[in-house]
C-alpha cells in the first residue's frame, strides 16, 4: 500500500534549520513516501506553558486540516508530535474542551473527531516502512562503522501512555533505525532526558547545564556522533554544542547511507 | 469653487507627503536609531536616494518598480486571486486618473481624435470603471468572508473601498443622467451648432431623443420619418464626429434605462450637477486624504521594494533607522501576513490582537512614535508568542522584512523594561507573589481537567521523592552551584497542604523542562509536570491581568 501522509514541518524547521526540513523529504521520496503539505499553523507547544486552552485549539485546528485530507500526520519535530500527541489525548478525555474546541474550529468550516494518527518520522519509519525496507534501500552503508549516539528527545517518550511512541526510559527504535546505516550504536544512560531546549528562554544557562550533562555523557560512553531527531534538540546541540561532538539528524544520516551523498 | 477645492485639496496632499516623510526621519523603531542625529538621517533619506539614481542601481531600481509596482509580481507570489483583485482596483483606476480625470492635460495630446464622447474611449471609461468596482466588490467580499480578513478590518479598510466605489459610482450616475439631460443638448446646440433655426433644431432634437436618449420635456413625434432624416443630416454636419452613440457606455446606458421614467422630473431638479459635484468632491478628498490613510502605500510601498532590490549595502546607521520607518509605512494592512500567521489561532483563544502581524505593525509604529505604555504591554506579550516561522515575512506583498521588525520590536521592549513572566516571575519570592494571587480572582479555564485544585491529586503522595532524584532540572542546577528553590517533591508538598499560592512562584515550577522524567517514575502515578503546566498557566493569567512590574 502507498504511505502517504501531511508533512507537518513545525515553526522551526524553515528559519532555523531548512536542513532538517530538506532532508526530511528527500528521504520520504526516496523511501517512495508520499506527502502534501497543508496550511498548518503552530502545534501549540510554545505556547502550552501559558494558556493550554490556546495550545490545544492550535493542535487542534491543525489535526483538523489534516482530517479533512484523510491523512495521518507526520512530523520530524519531537515537541510538535509530542503537543499534538498530548492535545487529541485531553480532547478525547475532555468533552467540555472538545466542544469548545469544535465551536471555535466552525468558524472556519472545520470539525475535530480524532480519528487520525499523529506519526514522528522515527515511528513512521519503524513501524510504517519497517526496518528491512529501509534496509533494502540502503547503498552505501558506513563501512567505517561510527559510534552513534541516538539523543531520543523526551517529548516523544513521556507520558508513555499518551505518547504510545516507545519505552519511556529504555527505547530501541531510534538506534535499530541507525544500524540500518551499517553504523553502531552505543548505550548512554543521558539519551532520553531532555536536552534543555525548553528552558532556553527562561534559564539559559540551566538549558546550558542541561545540554553539557548530556554530551559529556555521550562523549563518554563512547560515541563518535550523537543523531538527534527533533527539531529543538537540534537547534539545542548547535547553539550549545560548540563541536565537541558532530550532530546530525536521522534524516540526513540516513539520506548519507542511501544515496553516499552527504 | 471647484478650483479653489482643488487647490486645496492639493496643498493638503502635498503638506501631508512632506508630514510622512518627516516622519521617517523623526520616528525611532530602536535605540540604535534614536542614537542618529534627526540632521543625519535627513541626509542620508537623500543621500542614499541619490545614490542609488545615479549608480547602476538606477536599472534594478527600474526593474524593480515594472514588476512589482506595475505588474505587482510580489502579490501574485503572495496570492493570485488578491493579485487579481487589485490588478483591477488599481489598473482601472490609474488608467481613468490618467485619461479620464487629466484628459485635457493628457489624452488630447496622446490619443488619436480624443473626445471623451466618441469611441472607443466611451466603451473604455465604462470598462474601467467595471474592472475598478469589480475588484471593490472582491475585496470588500474577502474582508468579510475570510475569518482572519473580517477579524482586522477596520474603518479605514472600509472607508477607502467605500471611497474608491463611490468616485466611480457617482461617475457613472454622471454620465447617465448627461446622456438623458435636456439642458445638456441645450448647451451643446448653443455652443456648436451655427444655425438657430428653429426647425431644425427640432428636427435635431426628435434625432437626439430617438437614438441618444435623450429626454425632452416638451413631447416630440418621433414617428416622423422625414423629421428624423433631417434630424440626421444635422447630426452628420455638426453632432457626429465627437459623438457616438450612448449604448457604448454600457453602465451608464443601462442606467438611464432605470432613469427614463422619471427623466423629467430628474432634469428639473438638475441633479447631474449635484452629481458632478459630489464626483468631484470625493475625488479631491481622496487626494487630500491620500497621505494620511492607508492609500500612502503608493508611495512608500514602491519605495520600499526598492529599498529591499538595492544591492548597496546600507552601512549607514541613519539610512536603517530611516529604511525601519518606511517599510512599516509600506502596510496596505491586507492581512496577507495574518493569514498565513502560524499563531493566529492562539489570537483566537487569548484574544490579543498584537499576536497578528499586521496589527503588529501598527503598534510598533506607535512604539516608534513613544506610546503609551498599556499598548506597549500588549504588543509585548502578543509579541512574544510569535515563533519566528517567517511566514508573515514570505508573505508580505508589499515585501516588509516583517521578522526583523519583531526581533527588534523585542529587543526594544526589554531595553523598556518589558520582561516576560517567567523572567518577572524570579524577581519575587513565591511568598511575595503570594499577595497578588489571592488579590485576583481569575476566570478558570474552559476545561474540566483542572487538576492542582483537585485534593485527590496529591492524596497518594509519599513524598518518597524519587521525583526530585530523577529530575534533570533539580541535578544540572546543583551541579552548577545555584540549587533550585524547592524541589518537585516539596512543591507537590505545598500543594498537598493547600499552599498552591505559594507553589506558583517557585523557581521549580518556572525551570521544570516539561521532559515528564517526574511523573513517568512516581510509584504514586502523581501527575507532577501536568501539575506544573496548570500552575504555569494560572500564574500566566494573573500576571497578565495586571500590568507586569507590580505586585
Amino acid at each position: 500500500m502507498q504511505l502517504k501522509y501531511s508533512y507537518f514541518p513545525g515553526c522551526k524547521i524553515s528559519g532555523h534549520l531548512p536542513e532538517y526540513g530538506k532532508s526530511t523529504l528527500s528521504l520520504m521520496t526516496s523511501l517512495n513516501i508520499h506527502w502534501i503539505s497543508l496550511p498548518f499553523n503552530c502545534c501549540g507547544y510554545p505556547i502550552r506553558h501559558q494558556n493550554m486552552e490556546a495550545s490545544v485549539f492550535s493542535a487542534a485546528r491543525n489535526i483538523a486540516l489534516s482530517e479533512h485530507a484523510h491523512l495521518d500526520i507526520m512530523t520530524p519535530c519531537k515537541c510538535c508530535f509530542g503537543n499534538l500527541k498530548h492535545s487529541q489525548h485531553l480532547l478525547k478525555n475532555d468533552p467540555i474542551l472538545f466542544k469548545s474546541v469544535n465551536e471555535r474550529l466552525k468558524q472556519e468550516g472545520l470539525t475535530y473527531s480524532g480519528n487520525i494518527e499523529i506519526k514522528h518520522l522515527l515511528s513512521l519509519l519503524y513501524h510504517d516502512v519497517g526496518l528491512d525496507q529501509i534496509k533494502d534501500n540502503i547503498r552505501h552503508p558506513f563501512e567505517s562503522k561510527p559510534v552513534v549516539a541516538a539523543s531520543y528527545g523526551c517529548h516523544a517518550l513521556r507520558p508513555a501512555k499518551i505518547m504510545n511512541f516507545d519505552h519511556p526510559f529504555d527505547p530501541t527504535i531510534f538506534e535499530k533505525i541507525i544500524e540500518t546505516t551499517g553504523a553502531e550504536t552505543v548505550f548512554w544512560p543521558k539519551r532520553s532526558e531532555c536536552c534543555g531546549q525548553p528552558v532556553f528562554d527562561r534559564n539559559p544557562s540551566l538549558s546550558r547545564a542541561l545540554l553539557q550533562s548530556k554530551l559529556s555523557d555521550a562523549i563518554q560512553s563512547g560515541a563518535d556522533m550523537i543523531c538527534t531527531a527533533c527539531t529543538y534538540c537540534q537547534i539545542q546541540y548547535d547553539a550549545f554544542g560548540e563541536k565537541q561532538l558532530p550532530v546530525v539528524v536521522i534524516s540526513q544520516l540516513l539520506n548519507q547511507a542511501l544515496t553516499g551523498r552527504k | 469653487m471647484l478650483k479653489y477645492s482643488f487647490y486645496v485639496s492639493f496643498v493638503i496632499f502635498i503638506a501631508g507627503l512632506i508630514f510622512r516623510m518627516v516622519q521617517w526621519i523623526r520616528f525611532d523603531l530602536d535605540s540604535t536609531s534614536a542614537e542618529q542625529s534627526k540632521v543625519k538621517r535627513f541626509l542620508a533619506l537623500w543621500g542614499s536616494l541619490w545614490n542609488h539614481m545615479i549608480s547602476a542601481q538606477a536599472v534594478i531600481m527600474l526593474k524593480t518598480l515594472f514588476w512589482d509596482g506595475l505588474l505587482q509580481a510580489k502579490i501574485l507570489q503572495s496570492s493570485p486571486l488578491r493579485w487579481l483583485t487589485h490588478m483591477f482596483i488599481f489598473w482601472g483606476f490609474i488608467l481613468l486618473l490618467l485619461f479620464h480625470a487629466l484628459d485635457d492635460q493628457i489624452s488630447v495630446w496622446v490619443l488619436p481624435n480624443y473626445a471623451s464622447t466618441i469611441n472607443p474611449y466611451l466603451f473604455l471609461r465604462n470598462i474601467c470603471g467595471v474592472i475598478v468596482l469589480v475588484g471593490v466588490a472582491i475585496a470588500f467580499y474577502r474582508r468579510r468572508h475570510q475569518l482572519i480578513a473580517r477579524h482586522i478590518s477596520n474603518w479605514m479598510d472600509y472607508s477607502v473601498l467605500g471611497l474608491i466605489a463611490g468616485i466611480i459610482v457617482t461617475g457613472f450616475l454622471v454620465e447617465a443622467l448627461q446622456i438623458i439631460s435636456e439642458r445638456q443638448f441645450d448647451y451643446m446646440v448653443s455652443d456648436y451648432m451655427i444655425t438657430d433655426d428653429d426647425a431644425e433644431i427640432t428636427a435635431l432634437r426628435a434625432y437626439w431623443a430617438k437614438y441618444y436618449a435623450v429626454s425632452f420635456s416638451q413631447p416630440i413625434d418621433l414617428s416622423n420619418s422625414q423629421l428624423l432624416e433631417t434630424g440626421y443630416s444635422i447630426h452628420l454636419d455638426s453632432c457626429a464626429s465627437c459623438h457616438s452613440q450612448p449604448q457604448y457606455a454600457f453602465v451608464s446606458y443601462n442606467i438611464v434605462q432605470l432613469f427614463t421614467p422619471f427623466a423629467s422630473v430628474l432634469n428639473a431638479m438638475n441633479l447631474e450637477s449635484i452629481l458632478l459635484m459630489i464626483h468631484y468632491m470625493l475625488c479631491f478628498i481622496g487626494l487630500a486624504w491620500l497621505p494620511f490613510s492607508k492609500m500612502f502605500h503608493l508611495v512608500s510601498t514602491p519605495l520600499n521594494y526598492c529599498m529591499n532590490a538595492s544591492s548597496q549595502e546600507s552601512t549607514h546607521m541613519a539610512a536603517t533607522a530611516n529604511a525601519n520607518i518606511i517599510s512599516l509605512d509600506a502596510c496596505t494592512h491586507c492581512g496577507a501576513c495574518s493569514e498565513n500567521c502560524s499563531v493566529a489561532p492562539i489570537c483566537q483563544v487569548i484574544g490579543n490582537d498584537c499576536i497578528l502581524p499586521s496589527e503588529k505593525v501598527s503598534a510598533v509604529l506607535s512604539m516608534a512614535r513613544g506610546k503609551h505604555p498599556i499598548a506597549l504591554e500588549n504588543l509585548f506579550r502578543g509579541n512574544a508568542i510569535c515563533t519566528e516561522c517567517n511566514q508573515c515575512t514570505l508573505n508580505c506583498p508589499s515585501g516588509i522584512p516583517l521578522l526583523d521588525i519583531w526581533k527588534t520590536a523585542k529587543q526594544e521592549l526589554q531595553s523598556k523594561g518589558l520582561c516576560p513572566a517567567e523572567s518577572l516571575i524570579h524577581q519575587h519570592t513565591a511568598f511575595e507573589w503570594a499577595g497578588l494571587w489571592q488579590s485576583q480572582n481569575i476566570r478558570p479555564p474552559a476545561f474540566q481537567s483542572v487538576i492542582s485544585d483537585d485534593p485527590s491529586t496529591y492524596e497518594a503522595c509519599v513524598q518518597c521523592s524519587i521525583c526530585t532524584q530523577v529530575c534533570p532540572v533539580v541535578a544540572a542546577a546543583s551541579s552548577s552551584g545555584n540549587p533550585i528553590d524547592l524541589t518537585p517533591q516539596q512543591v507537590m508538598n505545598l500543594l498537598r497542604i493547600g499552599l498552591k499560592d505559594k507553589a506558583l512562584g517557585t523557581q521549580m515550577v518556572w525551570t521544570c523542562a516539561t521532559c515528564y522524567m517526574c511523573q513517568e517514575n512516581c510509584p504514586q502515578h502523581i501527575p507532577v509536570a501536568d501539575v506544573f503546566y496548570e500552575l504555569r498557566n494560572m500564574a500566566h493569567a494573573h500576571i497578565n491581568l495586571k500590568p507586569t512590574g507590580e505586585i
